[in-house]
């Protein structure tokens, strides 16, 4: 069990990606993110750029199966966790969707969907009006309130591009609550570690990663290391990040 | 006398948030592109600054809320609720047209005008979620008359 700093609070231990699993998952979303704590160091304004849609589709295809499948792999730990969800009925998948990455979130939910059969729906907390805040129907013709009638009761993996403070997923929680399921955890693909685990444990909602800052900081570790040694020139890293925002 | 950048962004925006509706939401995203990138001129004071803020944060709900991906199958509740939401967008704009950050004074009720218009959004959207929650109450009751 890994205890948080909040005594009262024990996340339930997952089955973990293995550590080669998680630096490929941060390599691959290099490219994704852009660089973004080499840009925050850099002075760059896009400190924490990410950006799920090139994340999907700059790289290979192979390795972004491979990137989507170790998603899926982690969502099923979660999954048959005893702690979570005691092999009981499928979870429902909420996919956040802040304001300012409208896209991304259904991009990989088209992605994951591939490969996992459960319900899902988006959550987008930013917005202000009931109905919009939750998209996710069986049927295409359903309308409001029919279309979210399915989730009441449901238990929820919420599924986030990045956390932070874990503000955003706090609120897609109580939106989910709003609606009578249930958030039982959240799956950031990468935690900033930067005190959303902490914070989401005061609701008591435990956060799982696929990579986190530390696998993430390797990376850009060892690309501050190949541009001191000239093995990326400066054209490359300003191509990059170009590309990125 | 120097024109603030944001009042003469108004200036050449209260005409466009009129006519079609399509138009207009465009002419309302870009102006709260605009007047958020204008915060930052030399010629924004913090009266003015008190204006913008209020203004592109209404702009930007308006359009997280009345635009973006919105899943609404009622087309007549989205239609009165688009032109409710230009009608103030257009109020706080022709504010902005004629806004002296210079006299104070003279602007403190026209900064509550201000607030008192992002007080009737919030109103235009209690509205609406009000008879949504009460839809989805009536909607938990049918579920559990069905599972009876």
């Amino acid at each position: 069990m890994s205890r948080n700093l909040f005594d009262d609070f024990v996340a339930p231990d997952v089955v973990p990606l293995s550590a080669k699993d998680r630096a490929f998952a941060a390599k691959f979303c290099v490219n994704g993110f852009g660089f973004s704590e080499w840009i925050g160091r850099a002075g760059g304004s896009k400190n924490y750029f990410f950006n799920l849609d090139r994340m999907l589709t700059v790289s290979k295809p192979e390795e972004t199966q491979r990137f989507v499948k170790l998603i899926v792999t982690h969502l099923r730990n979660l999954a048959s966790s005893q702690g979570l969800f005691d092999g009981e009925a499928e979870p429902v998948i909420a996919y956040v969707c802040p304001g300012d990455s409208p896209v991304g979130s259904a991009q990989l939910r088209v992605a994951l969907a591939e490969h996992l059969d459960w319900r899902s729906v988006i959550v987008s907390p930013d917005k202000q009006l009931l109905r919009s805040r939750i998209v996710g129907t069986d049927s295409v013709e359903a309308s409001f309130p029919d279309s979210v009638r399915w989730l009441s009761q449901t238990r929820c993996i919420i599924v986030a591009d990045a956390a932070t403070t874990g503000s955003t997923i706090a609120k897609a929680a109580g939106v989910l609550t709003s609606f009578g399921a249930r958030a039982v955890a959240a799956l950031a693909i990468y935690d900033r570690e930067e005190g959303a685990r902490e914070s989401l444990a005061t609701i008591r909602l435990p956060l799982y990663a696929v990579f986190n800052g530390r696998d993430a900081k390797q990376q850009n570790e060892t690309v501050g290391k190949k541009l001191q040694e000239g093995q990326l020139s400066v054209f490359d890293m300003a191509a990059i990040a170009a590309k990125a925002a | 006398m120097v024109v603030a950048l944001p009042t003469r962004l108004a200036r050449s925006y209260r005409d466009s948030f009129s006519g079609e509706n399509g138009l207009a939401w465009a002419s309302v995203g870009k102006a709260a592109e605009q007047l958020h990138e204008s915060a930052g001129d030399p010629s924004v004071n913090g009266t003015m600054m008190v204006a913008v803020i209020s203004i592109t944060t209404l702009f930007k709900s308006m359009l997280e809320d009345l635009t973006r991906a919105v899943p609404w199958d009622e087309k007549e509740i989205l239609r009165e609720a688009r032109n409710s939401a230009i009608e103030l967008a257009r109020e706080s704009i022709d504010i902005l047209a004629n806004f002296d950050p210079d006299d104070i004074e003279r602007e403190k009720p026209t900064i509550i005008k201000l607030a008192e218009i992002q007080k009737r959004y919030i109103i235009l959207l209690e509205q609406i979620n009000s008879s949504d929650r009460a839809m989805l109450a009536s909607n938990a009751g049918r579920k559990e008359d069905t599972n009876e």
